[in-house]
């Protein structure tokens, strides 16, 4: 009889191992993975019904927005779980997160709060953003939009400041 | 909403900080510290309310901005990387013929993902030089539109493959005058090539 979820506990183990050749990957009840890798030990888990959707994604959905948006579901699980511990070394999390394809929201409109660190990274990066915002408009050249970008960009900055 | 696309743009910048920090670090627990900071942001926006939020424009520019030195390349792994079912059995094909053949296959598919400008036109010739290869060892002395005939008992398949090959051919010189031109349409292209050449080599090798 044919092992639940078959392609995508396949496809699963396979990642795991493609970022990282030595790790013994192991498959623990139900849908939970674990890594050992050296003196490190880590685990990934997944739920029924994303292993459910993921195994119909990949049967008929492969190349989709669809497909993708699950496939980043599990991977970056997976990278959260193994690069908090240092295990993937190697790897540029940043191209991930740029590279990144799926369905994205057209709508939303919600109130957020974010805790004093995270706020404190928000306020960095939006001091980089800007930053660089200001070398693109720095050419001289009409660029309305990115005008746009950086009057929006220093209103969250004064707001995070 | 756009605020939000930009805050997390915002998060991806110190996350780019980090790595720049990261690769100039020696000493482990220290790069390991800062993975440690690095996937705690990454955790912060891959949940709510960032997750399915689209990065703005600003980011990429911001990323070429850092120099060549630190615009996000390829990893080393990729998705892609995972072979599908077909590949799959693919490659016990190949291993059965010549376990190195294995190896040429999955050298295509790296070059096609590789940095290098010439990667298309390599991807291609890799591919291209597998599927002679495999003709030559399997067919022997034989044709090969002789070959499939006698496997299949019918022409509708030879003919795919005469034509399919004469396409692949073609495509693979286009792609050598295009040479250090990647567009997206070459890209494409090439990878029709390299899958369609692995559909070939199952119909020789079931």
């Amino acid at each position: 009889m044919a092992k639940p979820f078959e392609k995508s506990v396949r496809y699963i183990t396979e990642f795991l191992k493609s970022l990282a050749p030595d790790a013994k990957v192991q498959q623990v009840p139900e849908f939970t993975f674990r890594i050992d890798l050296h003196d490190d030990r880590t685990e990934v888990r997944f739920d029924r019904s994303e292993m459910e959707d993921f195994e119909v994604a990949l049967g008929r959905f492969k190349n989709t927005n669809y497909f993708h948006t699950l496939d980043n579901r599990i991977r970056f699980r997976i990278f959260i779980a193994m690069g908090a511990k240092g295990l993937i070394p190697d790897l540029q999390i940043s191209s991930e997160l740029l590279r990144e394809k799926g369905e994205w929201l057209k709508n939303l409109r919600t109130d957020v709060a974010f805790d004093r660190d995270f706020c404190a990274v928000l306020y960095k990066g939006l001091t980089l953003l800007s930053a660089s915002i200001k070398n693109t408009l720095a050419s001289g050249l009409p660029l309305p939009e990115v005008e746009a970008e950086k009057d929006t960009v220093d209103n969250l900055k004064r707001f995070y400041e | 909403m756009e605020n939000l696309s930009y805050l997390k743009a915002a998060a991806v910048c110190v996350i780019m900080e980090k790595e720049k920090a990261k690769q100039e670090a020696d000493i482990p627990r220290i790069r390991k510290a800062l993975d440690a900071e690095i996937y705690s942001i990454v955790s912060g926006i891959r949940d709510d309310p960032f997750r399915d939020i689209k990065l703005p424009e600003a980011i990429h520019d911001y990323a070429i901005q850092q120099g060549p030195g630190n615009t996000p390349k390829r990893p080393k792994y990729v998705r892609e990387a995972v072979p599908d079912e077909e590949q799959s059995k693919l490659d016990k094909l190949l291993d059965h013929l010549d376990p190195r053949l294995r190896r040429r296959r999955e050298g295509a598919w790296e070059a096609l993902r590789s940095d290098n400008p010439d990667r298309l036109s390599q991807a291609a010739n890799s591919m291209v030089e597998l599927l002679d290869q495999v003709i030559t060892q399997v067919c022997k002395d034989t044709e090969l539109a002789t070959f499939l005939t006698r496997k299949y008992q019918t022409h509708q398949k030879t003919e795919w493959v005469d034509a399919t090959r004469k396409w692949i051919r073609e495509t693979k010189d286009n792609l050598h005058s295009a040479k250090h031109h990647v567009d997206h349409q070459s890209e494409q292209l090439t990878k029709a090539l390299l899958t369609t050449a692995e559909s070939i080599l199952l119909i020789i090798l079931e």
